[in-house]
């Protein structure tokens, strides 16, 4: 069976390595991308299973990921945006352009293991 | 980490309580058994984790320096935000707290003597912690 494709968008190493081994370690196929460029770069020629990808990133932020995947790219893939605590604003505003879920910093990876499931299972 | 009291910058009474707090626990032992258990017990993939988290200790102190130096309180906050996830995540109180400060101060007033204590206070404080997280590290491979 062919492994889910999942786009991680997190300029945090610490935070990225972590998730990445976890998530890997449950059967998924893991694109980590560091800064918005190379998330357009991945995004323009292949089409991960779902997203997660954080909300504060270089040159590119969550709220504009979110907002290109849905309206420049009509892709319907779920979206789980990581946000800092305290900044609802930004969830609810992650929320109208499309995103599907979200997980507060500091992040379980084995709450994120479940969101990303549970998100699959929907879609 | 080496707080002076009359020499203190800070000019709001919870951030010097704060701070008080941070010096007076910062030689508490730091427990790597959590993050050890999210890496299911791979060690080396902790000790890479150990080593990005100092790799941005160090960054954020020399990143801080160069935008106190020209005002520029939104790289600053950005800087702040950015390190705070891995603080939180190795449960490295002290410098946390310290970054939640910048970030509040860089969010609201942006008073630069107020910043450069902080900053100063987290590079004060980053050795104390990385000597912690050392004596961590050697105790878990000796299990």
């Amino acid at each position: 069976m062919e492994k889910k494709k999942i786009l991680l968008a997190e300029d945090d190493q610490l935070l990225a390595s972590l998730l990445t081994f976890r998530l890997q370690k449950g059967g998924y196929e893991v694109k980590q991308s560091a800064d918005g460029k190379q998330v357009k770069e991945y995004l323009a020629e292949n089409t991960p299973d779902i997203i997660v990808s954080d909300i504060m990133m270089p040159y590119f932020s969550g709220m504009e990921l979110i907002a290109y995947v849905r309206k420049e790219l009509g892709l319907n893939v779920p979206i789980i945006i990581i946000s800092s605590a305290g900044n609802e604003e930004n969830v609810l505003n992650a929320f109208e352009l499309g995103a599907n879920d979200f997980i507060s910093k500091p992040v379980s990876p084995s709450e994120l293991l479940v969101r990303v499931a549970r998100e699959l299972n929907k879609s | 980490m080496n707080l002076n009291p009359p020499s203190l910058k800070t000019k709001n009474l919870l951030d010097l309580q704060q701070l008080f707090e941070i010096s007076s626990n910062h030689l508490e032992a730091i427990d790597l058994a959590p993050i050890l258990e999210e890496c299911m017990g791979e060690k080396d993939l902790l000790r890479e984790l150990i080593n990005l988290y100092h790799q941005n200790a160090l960054e954020f102190i020399g990143s801080a320096k160069i935008h106190l130096a020209s005002s520029d309180f939104t790289s600053l906050g950005q800087v702040a935000h950015k390190i705070k996830a891995g603080l939180a995540m190795v449960r490295t109180d002290s410098l946390h707290a310290i970054i939640v400060l910048v970030q509040k101060e860089c969010a609201g007033d942006q008073d630069l003597k107020h910043l450069q204590f902080l900053c100063d206070c987290f590079a004060d404080e980053y050795p104390t912690v990385k000597t912690s997280i050392d004596t961590a590290l050697a105790q878990l491979d000796q299990k």
